[in-house]
């Protein structure tokens, strides 16, 4: 396990002293904290090197969700984890959070086995992007390549556009939500048909940019709803809702390709292919599914994925 | 006895806070009943329904917690209607010097 640094902000003082000890007690000794949003903005301004941060929901003043959104607009803390802590179990609190960029959620009083499991997921997500930064930097030093490599797999994050998230987070949001809030939900996919294309003719910042436009255009149509997004990779967005969302996918799907040939011109300007957006239908769990929540995700994926192999080989698809 | 996981700095100062946020209730229950009393009143139960139960006050997280809720959910409009509820945390609140001082 790597060594985190970890700021943690809490305006109860006995929490927050019970959180360093139980921290320290998995293993996680290099802990500070802060009793209010100013006095961690100020911590954090000082200093970039924090690892992770542990933000309360319900601190006075400037709350953890506001925080939270904060700190993702400051430099050096775009994707550090943000794991929220409140005593509330609704979803409509899990989202805001989830919403806000936090990258996972626990509740108190806390549990030793669930914040070891929440720990560790955190620390090996800051060891993989360790891992990717290092060899990036090697790769540029020995080859001198401006950019950030990506891969057409990677769940590249799209950090400028509302209401979606991460990749992981989505997933710890599901997770978070547990299996009987989950059964109140659906999993819609949505894929860019000629992703593959589009990666191979454009360069990496390109790439993102069309996400980004296509998620916007996605979360523009979705706007009066409830819902998360994230994208996956390989083009494909991945997008939690209501269970019944009064929307058909192919409704939003042709919403979505007028909107995206309102701008072919600007596409055709730029040499790049228009993307072509495919809408799965929305896919839900049973209330004993024994499945894991986050399963929900890639389920939705692999249907739409079959689905759009059916029309292309010249079945009908229903 | 209380278990030993190096929890007794917090528990100690866990019962000095709690000892210092019932007098603050208290104050306000033989004060003035009013919304902004109610607003710290939930605030003290939510602060003691994060750490109660870790600390070994199952009952007092519980109580604690549903004073929070409750208050949360009516907006400090109606005192006696969480007036069970608060004396009951009261008295949980009470009783954790006792079991503090007998470990």
């Amino acid at each position: 396990m790597g060594i985190l640094r970890i700021l943690a902000v809490d305006d109860d003082p006995v929490f927050l002293m019970l959180l360093q000890h139980v921290l320290g007690r998995l293993g996680y000794d290099d802990v500070e904290v802060a009793g209010t949003a100013a006095a961690a903005l100020e911590r954090l301004q000082e200093e970039e090197g924090f690892d992770c941060l542990l933000l309360d929901f319900d601190i006075p003043g400037v709350d953890g969700i506001q925080l939270c959104r904060r700190i993702r607009q400051m430099q050096g803390y775009a994707d550090v984890p943000i794991l929220m802590m409140s005593n509330a179990h609704a979803a409509s609190v899990i989202e805001a959070a989830f919403a806000a960029g936090a990258t996972d959620y626990f509740t108190k009083p806390l549990d030793d086995l669930e914040l070891r499991a929440r720990m560790g997921m955190t620390a090996r997500l800051v060891e993989e992007r360790r891992r990717r930064a290092m060899l990036a930097d090697r790769v540029h030093a020995q080859l001198g390549l401006p950019d950030e490599p990506i891969r057409f797999a990677d769940p590249i994050p799209l950090r400028d556009v509302p209401d979606v998230v991460e990749y992981e987070a989505l997933e710890n949001y599901l997770l978070a939500l547990g299996r009987s809030k989950l059964h109140g939900h659906a999993a819609i996919a949505f894929r860019i048909g000629n992703a593959e294309e589009i990666f191979a003719a454009t360069d990496a910042i390109c790439y993102a940019d069309v996400l980004a436009h296509v998620a916007s255009i996605i979360a523009d149509q979705l706007k009066d709803h409830e819902f998360l997004m994230a994208h996956a990779g390989r083009g494909e967005f991945v997008c939690i809702t209501a269970r019944h969302l009064p929307v058909q996918a192919h409704v939003l799907a042709q919403e979505i390709a007028a909107r995206l040939a309102d701008r072919a011109r600007i596409y055709a300007q730029l040499g790049v292919p228009r993307p072509v957006l495919q809408v799965g239908d929305p896919m839900t769990t049973g209330l004993f599914s024994r499945s894991a929540p986050s399963d929900l995700l890639g389920r939705a994926r692999r249907a739409l994925r079959n689905a759009a192999a059916r029309q292309i080989r010249g079945e009908v698809v229903v | 006895m209380a278990p030993a996981d190096g929890l007794d700095p917090v528990r100690r100062r866990f019962a000095e806070v709690t000892a210092e946020r019932l007098a603050l209730i208290e104050a306000h229950f033989d004060g003035e009943r009013d919304a902004a009393a109610l607003r710290e009143i939930g605030r003290i139960a939510h602060m003691t329904a994060g750490v109660a139960a870790t600390l070994g006050h199952a009952a007092l997280g519980r109580v604690a917690g549903q004073v929070a809720v409750e208050l949360h959910l009516q907006r400090g409009r109606d005192w006696r209607a969480v007036e069970p509820r608060m004396r009951q945390m009261m008295l949980a609140m009470r009783a954790v010097p006792v079991w503090c001082e007998a470990t």
